[in-house]
């Protein structure tokens, strides 16, 4: 193929969506190589410390869309210290330099600063989308920035951000005269929008689709605002606390928006703004009631045994196992589930159990994704949860108490998941908690093939168990483990697999600084951070045994070498 | 739901507003802006913070606040909720055994809101340690609910009274405990409620609330465990908060009759 005139190469090369088809054709010739890289619209950083951000700019100069992730995921979980690092600002200067052509920016687990997204709406004339997800450290301000410079914005989406909120002005800072956008999300920014400005900027933008508020909106302005989408598709409501009065208005608001297929944030909605929402109901597809304690089974089921087209529904466990048997019987087609906790403080205590997900099962045979937060589990149910949804990629899994062994036996739960990784073959993320032993991690290693991401807590009982994952499992790419009991012999059994993987993590686990060297001397394509906070002050914390145990212990394969923004707790061997 | 209206304009009820008006000696019947000034110096703000945190909580629910400070209100609420009036009562409340919790964590815990649930009396102490970064849910999400079950929680020391304004169709509510004193019940009344008043200040710096559409003007009265009407002002703030069973925003024209103004 190789004599086809490289704009041949280059529109055959243009049909190869994926990533990773791009990876392998850049691979074949120095040609393919050149005509891949001048071509690549879309780069995909897994790590950002996994390549350096001018290398990226220099290979594929010009790309439209970049992705950058940042953290490790137990970040979300405060397991990652604060200043550890994942800075977004190399990244926006070295695109800033040479891809003035940059459309799209998404960015997870971040910091971003004010001072990057002044740089960020200063610098591409073509910006059209900026994604942030799980990032801190800008505010308002930054924001502002984007809104006031960045004409073509289409989609301005922070989600789960932790933003510093300087006042309602950035909202103001939109073009005067039309919008181009198409997706706005500010649910995650806590203080009050003007709902004046809310409602200008709604009303000069006329390709919106979708609309997440925030807390601060009334009823009111909601309704008002919907008077002037009436082609809105996807809808964040503010909060849902009012009288009555408002929500007729609002019911016959949301009657006029036909395109509306999926509901989310509906803040301290009280019961009484329920069956104001059922009559869209039938349309939904997707369903987000997860930050609304507010509402009880009863509220609950009302509204959803009413969405029998859902596809995807978030909840709270208030649903109670009640309340799942009657979304399986009523949403035939969900194909995501997320129930999760709505009490954290009451150390294990959930209202929904295996009861609710084996109903689910049976009634939800599309289902492939899931996040389960549960009291308490059985090998039987997971054996017929198995049986009941072959299709699963996602099932993630977490009995609230740590080690709690199979509810009714007393056994382990290793029989349990092994149905699920040895019936669900296609399974690509998995988080398994509960009592288990070795032997749940030999059945993992056997049959889930396709497994890209694992997470591990309070599990296992040996180096084996750990080994049986990394031997076994061809295609992992990310593996999380905490309080378990592995240690070197687990982490040095298999060290080349860590250049076939993304990253790997272990806190709370028997690995010592020893195993950490061993490990870095061997790969020295890998950068092994090992953290740990007994820098004095944390003198008092008892010390486990074992001096030369590392607490925290971050590996990924990188070829940027060793970074120069780490923080003195972290030690890059 | 249109009784309190109706209690006002029955016969008896003017005619016993006057008696209970004249039945007090002069200062309650200066002007709500007179009596303000005289009650603020008696009336530092001891509770702010957490007031503050009510008022925020308010906001989200009926949208009260606009007329308060805001960024106070949010940094209040970063240092404080009520409920968890001191963290390290509430570090003591809940020991930590797992030993390894790192100083970050500690961080973390300090600067998202310690959420009342933890603190209250119906919740069962944690039994076991609670672990670091388990259950597996983003900090984020807990903050959220937190914030949530902190509204819930304010929310049953709050103090809804309804107000009814002479002419109009509907009752609203107000959570009198979200307010520090009369100038901010006023304020909400006039920002958020109902949009269309205005507070006019008069040359003695009386303030009442104003029609803008019709110019009719309004002075705001409420009813005290006893069930007398009377004019708002005319006892401490605290005192109000504790007796008000109901505002009525009544008509000028009607208040002036009842309300005599010559002790002004």
């Amino acid at each position: 193929m190789t004599y086809f005139p490289e704009e041949v190469v280059e529109h055959i090369f243009s049909f190869l969506p994926s990533h990773s088809d791009r990876n392998t054709v850049s691979l074949v010739c120095k040609v393919w190589y050149e005509v891949e890289r001048l071509s690549r619209r879309a780069v995909f950083v897994g790590n950002c410390y996994a390549v350096r951000p001018e290398r990226v700019v220099l290979r594929f100069p010009n790309v439209r869309a970049l992705t950058v992730k940042g953290k490790p995921h137990f970040a979300d979980f405060n397991l990652v210290p604060p200043d550890w690092g994942g800075y977004a600002g190399p990244w926006i200067e070295a695109a800033a330099r040479r891809c003035m052509g940059l459309e799209e920016l998404r960015m997870k687990r971040m910091v971003v600063l004010d001072e990057n997204l002044e740089l960020l709406a200063r610098s591409f004339p073509r910006f059209k989308a900026l994604v942030l997800i799980s990032c801190e450290g800008f505010s308002t301000d930054g924001l502002a920035a984007i809104a006031s410079h960045c004409k073509l914005l289409r989609e301005l989406d922070l989600q789960e951000n932790d933003v510093e909120d300087h006042g309602p002005r950035w909202l103001s800072c939109f073009p005067d005269s039309c919008t181009s956008l198409v997706s706005l999300n500010f649910a995650c920014i806590k203080g009050e929008v003007n709902s004046g400005a809310l409602e200008r900027l709604v009303a000069r933008s006329p390709n919106l689709r979708s609309l997440r508020l925030n807390r601060s909106v009334s009823v009111d302005t909601l309704s008002k605002i919907l008077a002037r989408t009436p082609n809105l598709e996807d809808l964040g409501t503010g909060n849902l606390t009012d009288e009555s009065e408002s929500y007729l208005r609002l019911s016959s608001a949301l009657e006029k928006c036909k395109m509306l297929r999926s509901l989310s944030g509906f803040w301290d909605a009280s019961p009484i703004c329920v069956p104001f929402i059922y009559p869209l109901c039938h349309h939904l597809t997707g369903l987000n009631l997860s930050y609304t304690p507010t509402l009880d089974y009863s509220d609950l089921t009302k509204m959803i045994s009413r969405c029998v087209k859902l596809q995807r529904l978030w909840v709270l466990d208030c649903i109670s196992d009640k309340g799942l048997q009657v979304v399986a019987s009523s949403c035939k087609d969900l194909q995501e589930l997320r129930v999760f906790p709505s009490d954290f403080y009451v150390a294990g205590y959930s209202a929904v159990t295996e009861e609710g997900l084996v109903a689910i099962s049976s009634g939800c045979p599309k289902l492939s994704s899931l996040l389960y937060f549960c009291h308490q589990m059985t090998n039987d149910a997971l054996m017929t949860v198995a049986k009941n949804c072959p299709n699963f990629i996602r099932f993630r899994l977490c009995i609230l108490e740590p080690k709690k062994p199979d509810a009714i036996t007393n056994q382990p739960l290793d029989e349990g998941f092994g149905a699920i990784v040895r019936e669900c073959r296609g399974l690509r993320r998995l988080s398994i908690s509960g009592l288990l032993t070795d032997k749940v991690f030999m059945y993992i290693g056997k049959y889930a093939k396709q497994l890209e991401m694992l997470s591990i807590a309070f599990a296992g009982d040996s180096d084996k168990g750990m080994m049986h994952v990394m031997n076994g499992c061809k295609n992992l790419r990310k593996l999380e483990i905490r309080d378990s009991p592995f240690g070197d012999v687990a982490l040095l059994g298999n060290v080349a697999k860590y250049e076939t993987m993304r990253s790997l993590w272990m806190s709370s686990c028997n690995v010592t600084l020893k195993g950490c060297q061993v490990l870095a001397s061997k790969m020295p394509m890998l950068n092994v951070e090992i953290m740990n906070e007994l820098d004095g002050s944390s003198e008092m914390e008892e010390n486990h045994g074992d001096p030369s145990r590392v607490d925290k212990l971050y590996v990924y394969r990188t070829t940027a070498g060793a970074r120069d923004d780490a923080p003195n707790f972290v030690k890059i061997l | 739901m249109r009784k309190s209206p109706r209690n006002l304009t029955s016969d008896p009820r003017p005619t016993h507003y006057n008696q209970t008006v004249s039945a007090f000696p002069s200062p309650h019947l200066l002007s709500l802006a007179h009596t303000e000034r005289q009650l603020q110096p008696r009336q530092p703000h001891p509770r702010r913070s957490a007031m503050s945190v009510e008022t925020e909580r308010s906001s989200t629910e009926s949208s009260a606040a606009s007329g308060l400070d805001f960024e106070d209100t949010a940094l209040t609420l970063t240092l404080r909720l009520p409920g968890s009036a001191s963290s390290s009562s509430s570090s003591s409340a809940f020991p930590d055994p797992d030993h390894k919790r790192p100083s970050s964590d500690a961080d973390a815990d300090r600067s998202s809101p310690i959420p009342a649930a933890a603190e209250s009396s119906d919740a069962p102490p944690a039994p076991k340690a609670r672990v670091v970064g388990w259950p597996p849910v983003r900090s984020y999400r807990k903050n959220a609910l937190a914030d949530v079950a902190g509204s819930c929680k304010a929310k049953q020391a709050a103090k809804f009274v309804k107000v009814a304004v002479d002419g109009a169709p509907y009752l609203r509510k107000v959570d009198l405990e979200a307010y520090a004193g009369y100038d901010q019940l006023l304020r909400a009344l006039q920002d958020k409620f109902f949009s269309h008043f205005t507070i006019r200040k008069f040359a003695d710096d009386e303030r009442k609330l104003v029609d803008a559409v019709n110019g009719t003007e309004y002075v705001p009265t409420y009813e005290d465990k006893d069930g007398d009407w009377m004019l708002v002002g005319d006892v401490p703030w605290k005192m109000f908060v504790e007796t008000c069973q109901r505002l009525r925003l009544m008509k000028s024209s009607e208040a002036v009759n009842l309300a005599p103004r010559a002790a002004r």
